[in-house]
Protein backbone atom coordinates (compact mmCIF):
# COMPACT_ATOMS: atom_id res chain seq x y z
CA UNK A 1 0.00 0.00 0.00
CA UNK A 2 1.33 3.64 -0.96
CA UNK A 3 1.92 6.00 1.41
CA UNK A 4 -1.06 8.57 0.29
CA UNK A 5 -3.47 5.00 0.76
CA UNK A 6 -1.70 4.64 4.10
CA UNK A 7 -2.48 8.20 4.80
CA UNK A 8 -6.21 8.27 3.52
CA UNK A 9 -6.70 5.09 5.65
CA UNK A 10 -5.98 6.70 8.62
CA UNK A 11 -7.50 10.30 8.06
CA UNK A 12 -10.79 7.83 7.21
CA UNK A 13 -10.28 6.07 10.59
CA UNK A 14 -9.45 9.32 12.26
CA UNK A 15 -12.44 10.88 11.08
CA UNK A 16 -15.24 8.01 12.39
CA UNK A 17 -13.43 7.74 15.52
CA UNK A 18 -13.87 11.49 16.22
CA UNK A 19 -17.50 10.94 15.22
CA UNK A 20 -17.66 8.00 18.03
CA UNK A 21 -15.68 10.78 20.35
CA UNK A 22 -18.58 12.93 19.59
CA UNK A 23 -21.37 10.44 20.36
CA UNK A 24 -19.76 9.65 23.41
CA UNK A 25 -19.73 13.00 24.89
CA UNK A 26 -23.05 14.10 23.13
CA UNK A 27 -25.34 11.38 23.33
CA UNK A 28 -24.16 8.65 25.08
CA UNK A 29 -24.70 10.16 28.68
CA UNK A 30 -28.03 10.42 28.64
CA UNK A 31 -28.96 6.80 28.14
CA UNK A 32 -28.43 5.37 31.21
CA UNK A 33 -29.76 1.78 31.55
CA UNK A 34 -29.48 0.19 35.10
CA UNK A 35 -27.52 3.16 36.27
CA UNK A 36 -24.35 3.12 33.98
CA UNK A 37 -24.03 4.34 30.12
CA UNK A 38 -22.06 2.76 26.91
CA UNK A 39 -18.95 3.65 27.17
CA UNK A 40 -17.11 3.39 23.62
CA UNK A 41 -13.63 4.46 23.94
CA UNK A 42 -11.93 0.70 24.66
CA UNK A 43 -14.22 -0.61 21.94
CA UNK A 44 -12.85 2.16 19.45
CA UNK A 45 -9.14 1.13 19.91
CA UNK A 46 -9.85 -2.58 20.27
CA UNK A 47 -11.41 -3.15 16.92
CA UNK A 48 -9.20 -0.82 15.23
CA UNK A 49 -6.23 -2.82 16.16
CA UNK A 50 -7.79 -6.34 15.56
CA UNK A 51 -8.44 -5.01 12.05
CA UNK A 52 -4.52 -3.03 11.22
CA UNK A 53 -2.32 -4.81 13.31
CA UNK A 54 0.26 -5.02 16.45
CA UNK A 55 2.23 -2.38 14.84
CA UNK A 56 -0.74 0.52 13.76
CA UNK A 57 -3.40 -1.00 16.21
CA UNK A 58 -1.30 -0.08 19.25
CA UNK A 59 -0.41 3.44 18.20
CA UNK A 60 -3.73 4.44 17.51
CA UNK A 61 -4.59 3.60 20.71
CA UNK A 62 -2.26 5.38 21.94
CA UNK A 63 -3.07 8.52 19.99
CA UNK A 64 -6.95 8.49 21.03
CA UNK A 65 -5.59 7.75 24.59
CA UNK A 66 -3.98 10.87 24.63
CA UNK A 67 -6.96 12.62 22.94
CA UNK A 68 -9.29 11.45 25.44
CA UNK A 69 -6.52 12.27 28.30
CA UNK A 70 -6.82 15.88 27.33
CA UNK A 71 -10.83 16.32 27.16
CA UNK A 72 -11.64 13.98 30.04
CA UNK A 73 -10.52 13.00 33.19
CA UNK A 74 -9.48 9.58 33.99
CA UNK A 75 -8.92 7.63 37.37
CA UNK A 76 -5.35 8.52 37.07
CA UNK A 77 -3.21 10.86 35.16
CA UNK A 78 -2.93 9.51 31.62
CA UNK A 79 -5.69 6.49 32.35
CA UNK A 80 -6.65 6.62 28.90
CA UNK A 81 -3.41 6.45 27.27
CA UNK A 82 -2.53 3.19 29.14
CA UNK A 83 -6.06 1.82 29.10
CA UNK A 84 -5.94 2.48 25.00
CA UNK A 85 -2.59 1.74 24.41
CA UNK A 86 -3.07 -2.17 26.70
CA UNK A 87 -6.14 -2.69 25.00
CA UNK A 88 -4.82 -2.12 21.37
CA UNK A 89 -1.92 -4.21 21.97
CA UNK A 90 -3.91 -7.19 23.55
CA UNK A 91 -6.80 -6.90 20.87
CA UNK A 92 -3.49 -6.70 18.31
CA UNK A 93 -2.21 -9.85 20.02
CA UNK A 94 -5.47 -11.80 19.77
CA UNK A 95 -6.08 -10.80 16.17
CA UNK A 96 -2.62 -11.87 14.67
CA UNK A 97 -2.08 -15.34 17.02
CA UNK A 98 -5.66 -16.15 18.76
CA UNK A 99 -8.64 -15.42 16.52
CA UNK A 100 -9.29 -14.14 13.16
CA UNK A 101 -9.97 -11.07 12.48
CA UNK A 102 -13.57 -10.55 11.47
CA UNK A 103 -16.96 -9.72 13.52
CA UNK A 104 -16.27 -12.53 16.19
CA UNK A 105 -13.22 -11.35 17.12
CA UNK A 106 -13.92 -7.55 17.49
CA UNK A 107 -17.10 -8.79 19.95
CA UNK A 108 -14.43 -10.34 21.68
CA UNK A 109 -11.18 -7.90 21.85
CA UNK A 110 -14.13 -5.65 22.64
CA UNK A 111 -15.19 -7.50 25.63
CA UNK A 112 -11.71 -7.89 26.59
CA UNK A 113 -10.72 -4.14 26.37
CA UNK A 114 -13.81 -3.63 28.40
CA UNK A 115 -13.17 -5.42 31.11
CA UNK A 116 -9.53 -4.51 31.17
CA UNK A 117 -10.22 -0.86 30.74
CA UNK A 118 -12.70 -1.72 33.99
CA UNK A 119 -10.40 -3.66 35.81
CA UNK A 120 -7.52 -0.79 35.61
CA UNK A 121 -10.80 1.45 36.96
CA UNK A 122 -11.30 -0.92 39.51
CA UNK A 123 -7.47 -1.22 41.28
CA UNK A 124 -6.96 2.52 40.79
CA UNK A 125 -10.51 3.09 42.95
CA UNK A 126 -9.50 0.23 45.76
CA UNK A 127 -6.29 2.11 45.87
CA UNK A 128 -7.79 5.36 45.94
CA UNK A 129 -10.75 5.67 47.97
CA UNK A 130 -10.92 2.05 49.50
CA UNK A 131 -14.31 1.33 47.29
CA UNK A 132 -15.49 -2.30 48.01
CA UNK A 133 -14.61 -4.67 45.31
CA UNK A 134 -17.89 -5.95 44.59
CA UNK A 135 -19.19 -2.53 44.22
CA UNK A 136 -16.38 -1.55 41.69
CA UNK A 137 -16.61 -5.35 40.04
CA UNK A 138 -20.29 -5.09 39.87
CA UNK A 139 -20.28 -1.78 38.14
CA UNK A 140 -17.39 -3.27 35.91
CA UNK A 141 -19.74 -5.84 34.66
CA UNK A 142 -22.77 -3.62 33.81
CA UNK A 143 -20.50 -1.10 31.71
CA UNK A 144 -19.59 -4.22 29.55
CA UNK A 145 -23.17 -5.39 29.23
CA UNK A 146 -24.48 -2.17 28.20
CA UNK A 147 -21.32 -1.38 26.13
CA UNK A 148 -20.58 -4.48 24.11
CA UNK A 149 -23.93 -4.49 21.77
CA UNK A 150 -22.58 -0.64 20.61
CA UNK A 151 -19.02 -2.89 19.51
CA UNK A 152 -21.25 -4.62 16.33
CA UNK A 153 -21.79 -0.59 14.70
CA UNK A 154 -18.05 0.08 15.48
CA UNK A 155 -17.13 -3.25 13.84
CA UNK A 156 -19.04 -2.78 10.62
CA UNK A 157 -17.46 0.98 10.12
CA UNK A 158 -14.13 0.17 10.68
CA UNK A 159 -14.07 -3.08 8.99
CA UNK A 160 -15.80 -1.43 5.67
CA UNK A 161 -12.81 1.24 5.97
CA UNK A 162 -10.25 -1.41 6.42
CA UNK A 163 -11.96 -3.47 3.44
CA UNK A 164 -11.87 -0.22 1.03
CA UNK A 165 -8.31 -0.55 1.36
CA UNK A 166 -6.86 -4.00 1.84
CA UNK A 167 -9.66 -5.70 -0.68
CA UNK A 168 -10.07 -8.26 2.38
CA UNK B 1 -90.04 32.06 -54.85
CA UNK B 2 -88.69 35.15 -56.65
CA UNK B 3 -91.50 35.64 -58.51
CA UNK B 4 -94.17 35.06 -55.67
CA UNK B 5 -92.02 37.97 -53.87
CA UNK B 6 -91.62 40.27 -57.01
CA UNK B 7 -95.29 39.51 -57.42
CA UNK B 8 -97.00 39.75 -53.53
CA UNK B 9 -94.07 41.05 -51.87
CA UNK B 10 -95.59 44.76 -51.54
CA UNK B 11 -98.70 42.90 -50.64
CA UNK B 12 -97.01 41.10 -47.86
CA UNK B 13 -94.66 43.76 -46.59
CA UNK B 14 -97.78 46.30 -46.37
CA UNK B 15 -99.78 43.52 -44.42
CA UNK B 16 -97.23 42.81 -41.89
CA UNK B 17 -96.51 46.73 -41.77
CA UNK B 18 -100.34 46.78 -41.06
CA UNK B 19 -100.20 43.91 -38.56
CA UNK B 20 -97.23 45.72 -36.33
CA UNK B 21 -98.90 48.71 -36.26
CA UNK B 22 -102.31 47.01 -34.91
CA UNK B 23 -100.42 45.23 -32.29
CA UNK B 24 -98.45 48.81 -31.31
CA UNK B 25 -101.95 50.41 -31.13
CA UNK B 26 -103.43 47.06 -29.26
CA UNK B 27 -100.28 47.35 -26.44
CA UNK B 28 -100.25 51.04 -26.10
CA UNK B 29 -104.12 51.11 -25.46
CA UNK B 30 -103.71 47.79 -22.82
CA UNK B 31 -102.86 48.19 -19.24
CA UNK B 32 -99.74 46.74 -17.29
CA UNK B 33 -97.15 44.99 -19.62
CA UNK B 34 -97.07 45.85 -23.21
CA UNK B 35 -98.52 41.96 -25.03
CA UNK B 36 -95.72 42.22 -27.25
CA UNK B 37 -93.02 42.35 -24.79
CA UNK B 38 -95.08 39.77 -22.72
CA UNK B 39 -94.57 37.29 -25.60
CA UNK B 40 -91.33 37.78 -26.03
CA UNK B 41 -90.94 37.38 -22.02
CA UNK B 42 -92.31 34.57 -22.20
CA UNK B 43 -90.67 32.97 -24.95
CA UNK B 44 -87.45 34.15 -24.14
CA UNK B 45 -87.70 32.97 -19.94
CA UNK B 46 -86.73 29.39 -20.16
CA UNK B 47 -83.46 30.56 -22.53
CA UNK B 48 -82.70 33.24 -19.88
CA UNK B 49 -82.73 30.58 -17.33
CA UNK B 50 -80.76 28.30 -19.26
CA UNK B 51 -78.26 31.03 -19.43
CA UNK B 52 -78.44 32.03 -15.98
CA UNK B 53 -76.97 28.96 -15.33
CA UNK B 54 -74.73 28.63 -17.52
CA UNK B 55 -73.25 31.71 -16.57
CA UNK B 56 -73.27 30.75 -12.69
CA UNK B 57 -71.32 27.52 -13.55
CA UNK B 58 -68.74 29.86 -15.52
CA UNK B 59 -68.95 32.05 -12.62
CA UNK B 60 -69.07 29.73 -10.06
CA UNK B 61 -65.98 28.23 -11.32
CA UNK B 62 -64.19 31.05 -12.20
CA UNK B 63 -64.77 32.09 -8.36
CA UNK B 64 -63.65 28.70 -7.18
CA UNK B 65 -60.35 29.20 -8.89
CA UNK B 66 -60.16 32.74 -7.09
CA UNK B 67 -60.82 31.33 -3.92
CA UNK B 68 -58.47 28.50 -4.18
CA UNK B 69 -55.93 31.17 -5.19
CA UNK B 70 -56.67 33.23 -2.30
CA UNK B 71 -56.74 30.40 0.10
CA UNK B 72 -53.40 29.27 -0.85
CA UNK B 73 -52.31 32.19 0.28
CA UNK B 74 -53.57 32.61 3.29
CA UNK B 75 -52.51 29.34 3.82
CA UNK B 76 -49.32 30.28 3.31
CA UNK B 77 -49.44 33.25 5.74
CA UNK B 78 -50.76 31.19 8.17
CA UNK B 79 -48.15 28.57 7.83
CA UNK B 80 -45.54 31.24 8.13
CA UNK B 81 -47.16 33.18 11.35
CA UNK B 82 -47.96 29.72 12.76
CA UNK B 83 -44.03 29.01 12.67
CA UNK B 84 -42.86 32.45 14.19
CA UNK B 85 -46.00 32.12 16.69
CA UNK B 86 -44.75 28.22 17.62
CA UNK B 87 -40.80 30.07 17.74
CA UNK B 88 -42.09 32.81 20.30
CA UNK B 89 -43.70 29.91 22.14
CA UNK B 90 -40.40 28.00 22.45
CA UNK B 91 -38.32 31.39 22.94
CA UNK B 92 -40.91 32.03 25.45
CA UNK B 93 -40.64 28.62 27.46
CA UNK B 94 -37.20 28.96 27.39
CA UNK B 95 -36.99 32.60 28.84
CA UNK B 96 -40.12 31.41 31.80
CA UNK B 97 -38.02 28.45 32.35
CA UNK B 98 -34.90 30.69 33.09
CA UNK B 99 -37.03 33.65 34.65
CA UNK B 100 -38.63 30.91 37.41
CA UNK B 101 -34.91 29.85 37.99
CA UNK B 102 -33.59 33.59 38.47
CA UNK B 103 -36.92 34.28 40.78
CA UNK B 104 -36.11 30.85 42.78
CA UNK B 105 -32.38 32.57 42.72
CA UNK B 106 -33.37 35.65 44.00
CA UNK B 107 -35.40 34.60 46.87
CA UNK B 108 -31.95 32.59 47.74
CA UNK B 109 -30.33 35.63 46.96
CA UNK B 110 -32.47 37.53 49.57
CA UNK B 111 -32.44 35.34 52.54
CA UNK B 112 -28.58 34.30 51.81
CA UNK B 113 -27.08 37.59 51.29
CA UNK B 114 -23.94 36.50 51.89
CA UNK B 115 -23.93 34.39 48.51
CA UNK B 116 -21.77 35.61 45.49
CA UNK B 117 -23.39 33.80 42.80
CA UNK B 118 -22.30 33.69 38.85
CA UNK B 119 -24.77 31.70 36.56
CA UNK B 120 -23.49 29.11 34.37
CA UNK B 121 -24.85 26.18 32.14
CA UNK B 122 -24.57 22.80 31.87
CA UNK B 123 -22.31 21.91 28.62
CA UNK B 124 -21.60 18.50 29.08
CA UNK B 125 -21.74 15.79 31.38
CA UNK B 126 -18.80 12.96 32.60
CA UNK B 127 -18.11 10.71 30.02
CA UNK B 128 -17.26 7.63 32.06
CA UNK B 129 -18.75 5.70 34.21
CA UNK B 130 -17.00 5.78 37.46
CA UNK B 131 -16.95 9.50 37.31
CA UNK B 132 -20.04 12.00 38.29
CA UNK B 133 -19.14 15.71 36.71
CA UNK B 134 -19.79 17.99 34.77
CA UNK B 135 -18.77 20.79 32.76
CA UNK B 136 -19.93 24.42 32.48
CA UNK B 137 -19.90 27.31 30.22
CA UNK B 138 -18.08 30.09 32.46
CA UNK B 139 -14.32 30.05 33.84
CA UNK B 140 -11.69 32.23 35.10
CA UNK B 141 -12.33 34.86 33.18
CA UNK B 142 -16.04 35.02 34.67
CA UNK B 143 -14.12 34.51 38.46
CA UNK B 144 -14.58 31.26 38.69
CA UNK B 145 -12.08 29.25 41.05
CA UNK B 146 -10.79 25.61 41.65
CA UNK B 147 -12.93 25.47 45.00
CA UNK B 148 -16.30 27.42 43.99
CA UNK B 149 -19.10 25.38 45.30
CA UNK B 150 -21.70 25.17 42.84
CA UNK B 151 -25.40 25.07 43.57
CA UNK B 152 -28.87 24.66 41.92
CA UNK B 153 -31.46 27.65 41.87
CA UNK B 154 -33.20 26.55 45.21
CA UNK B 155 -29.56 26.21 47.16
CA UNK B 156 -28.95 22.72 47.15
CA UNK B 157 -25.86 21.82 46.96
CA UNK B 158 -24.85 20.13 43.25
CA UNK B 159 -20.63 20.01 44.18
CA UNK B 160 -17.63 21.76 43.93
CA UNK B 161 -15.65 22.85 40.84
CA UNK B 162 -12.11 21.13 40.90
CA UNK B 163 -10.86 22.07 37.29
CA UNK B 164 -11.17 25.15 35.27
CA UNK B 165 -10.28 27.22 32.24
CA UNK B 166 -10.98 30.35 30.41
CA UNK B 167 -14.14 29.91 29.41
CA UNK B 168 -15.36 26.41 31.27
CA UNK B 169 -14.52 24.57 34.23
CA UNK B 170 -15.78 20.61 35.71
CA UNK B 171 -17.84 20.65 38.58
CA UNK B 172 -17.40 17.09 41.19
CA UNK B 173 -20.73 16.61 42.46
CA UNK B 174 -21.72 15.50 45.76
CA UNK B 175 -22.04 11.67 43.90
CA UNK B 176 -18.89 11.70 42.89
CA UNK B 177 -16.53 9.28 44.65
CA UNK B 178 -14.00 11.53 44.93
CA UNK B 179 -16.45 14.06 47.03
CA UNK B 180 -16.12 14.54 50.58
CA UNK B 181 -18.13 17.70 52.32
CA UNK B 182 -18.25 18.84 55.91
CA UNK B 183 -22.05 18.12 56.66
CA UNK B 184 -24.21 18.27 59.36
CA UNK B 185 -27.44 16.60 60.07
CA UNK B 186 -30.24 19.56 60.56
CA UNK B 187 -32.11 18.62 63.02
CA UNK B 188 -30.04 17.01 65.56
CA UNK B 189 -26.66 19.03 64.66
CA UNK B 190 -24.52 15.98 64.53
CA UNK B 191 -21.49 16.80 62.40
CA UNK B 192 -20.64 14.27 59.75
CA UNK B 193 -18.93 13.60 56.38
CA UNK B 194 -21.07 13.68 53.19
CA UNK B 195 -18.90 11.48 50.88
CA UNK B 196 -19.53 10.17 47.23
CA UNK B 197 -19.39 6.27 47.29
CA UNK B 198 -19.00 3.76 44.07
CA UNK B 199 -21.32 1.49 44.78
CA UNK B 200 -24.39 4.47 45.39
CA UNK B 201 -23.22 6.53 42.55
CA UNK B 202 -24.97 5.41 39.81
CA UNK B 203 -28.61 4.95 42.32
CA UNK B 204 -28.03 8.68 42.45
CA UNK B 205 -27.37 8.93 45.75
CA UNK B 206 -24.02 9.35 48.58
CA UNK B 207 -23.35 8.64 52.26
CA UNK B 208 -23.34 10.18 55.15
CA UNK B 209 -19.93 9.22 57.03
CA UNK B 210 -18.14 9.35 60.24
CA UNK B 211 -21.80 9.43 62.21
CA UNK B 212 -20.88 9.61 65.78
CA UNK B 213 -24.70 8.45 66.51
CA UNK B 214 -26.03 6.97 63.67
CA UNK B 215 -29.22 5.15 65.64
CA UNK B 216 -30.41 8.87 66.14
CA UNK B 217 -31.18 9.53 62.52
CA UNK B 218 -34.49 9.16 60.92
CA UNK B 219 -35.39 8.84 57.76
CA UNK B 220 -36.30 12.26 55.92
CA UNK B 221 -33.67 14.06 58.25
CA UNK B 222 -32.00 17.01 56.16
CA UNK B 223 -28.25 16.81 55.76
CA UNK B 224 -26.51 20.74 55.19
CA UNK B 225 -23.40 21.63 54.59
CA UNK B 226 -21.35 22.43 58.14
CA UNK B 227 -19.50 25.25 56.73
CA UNK B 228 -16.37 24.22 59.19
CA UNK B 229 -13.21 24.88 57.86
CA UNK B 230 -14.29 27.87 55.84
CA UNK B 231 -14.06 26.22 52.11
CA UNK B 232 -17.47 25.69 51.45
CA UNK B 233 -20.66 28.17 52.75
CA UNK B 234 -22.90 26.98 55.89
CA UNK B 235 -26.41 25.66 55.45
CA UNK B 236 -26.38 24.72 51.75
CA UNK B 237 -28.74 21.98 51.57
CA UNK B 238 -26.96 18.61 50.25
CA UNK B 239 -30.03 16.05 50.59
CA UNK B 240 -32.80 13.79 52.93
CA UNK B 241 -31.39 11.25 55.11
CA UNK B 242 -33.00 7.99 53.20
CA UNK B 243 -31.71 4.83 55.13
CA UNK B 244 -28.87 3.38 57.79
CA UNK B 245 -26.62 0.98 56.34
CA UNK B 246 -23.68 -1.05 58.23
CA UNK B 247 -20.37 -0.74 55.79
CA UNK B 248 -18.41 -3.48 54.42
CA UNK B 249 -16.17 -4.15 57.56
CA UNK B 250 -19.49 -4.31 59.39
CA UNK B 251 -17.96 -2.01 61.98
CA UNK B 252 -19.64 1.45 61.52
CA UNK B 253 -22.60 2.40 59.95
CA UNK B 254 -23.07 5.23 57.58
CA UNK B 255 -26.69 6.99 56.32
CA UNK B 256 -27.70 6.79 52.62
CA UNK B 257 -28.23 10.26 51.55
CA UNK B 258 -30.48 11.22 48.32
CA UNK B 259 -29.59 14.72 47.14
CA UNK B 260 -31.91 17.62 47.16
CA UNK B 261 -30.41 18.67 43.81
CA UNK B 262 -32.07 16.95 40.59
CA UNK B 263 -28.02 16.01 39.47
CA UNK B 264 -29.12 14.09 36.14
CA UNK B 265 -31.45 16.62 34.82
CA UNK B 266 -29.54 19.89 35.58
CA UNK B 267 -29.20 22.36 32.72
CA UNK B 268 -27.92 25.72 34.24
CA UNK B 269 -26.38 25.90 38.31
CA UNK B 270 -24.66 28.69 39.57
CA UNK B 271 -21.44 29.21 41.32
CA UNK B 272 -20.75 30.48 44.36
CA UNK B 273 -17.93 32.69 44.20
CA UNK B 274 -17.80 34.63 47.80
CA UNK B 275 -19.52 33.51 50.79
CA UNK B 276 -19.63 34.32 54.89
CA UNK B 277 -16.97 31.94 56.61
CA UNK B 278 -18.30 30.37 59.17
CA UNK B 279 -16.34 31.11 62.44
Amino acid sequence: MTQRLITIKWTLYGMWTLLFLLVQQLVMPYLHIAGVHPFLLPTLSAVAASLEGKREGPLFGFVLGLVCDTLITGAFPCFYAVALLACAAAAGFAARHIIMPGLICSLTVSAAALLLTGLLNALAFLYRFDTPLRSALWLMVREVLISLPFSILIHLVFFRVHRRFTGR
Amino acid sequence: MKRFIAKYGIWLLGGLAVMVVALCVISALSSGTPLLRNIAGVIASPFRSAGAAVSGWVDSIDDHFDRVDSLQEENDALRAQVAELERQLRNAQKDSEENRRLRNLLELASQRRDLKTVSARVSERSVSNWASTITLNRGTAAGIAIGNCAIDEYGNLVGVVTDAGMNWCTVTTVLDTSSSIGATVFRTEQVAVAQGKLGLMSDGQLALTYLEDADTLISGDLVVTSGLGGYYPAGLSIGTVTELRTDAGGLTQYAVVTPKANIAHLTQVFLVTEFDVVE
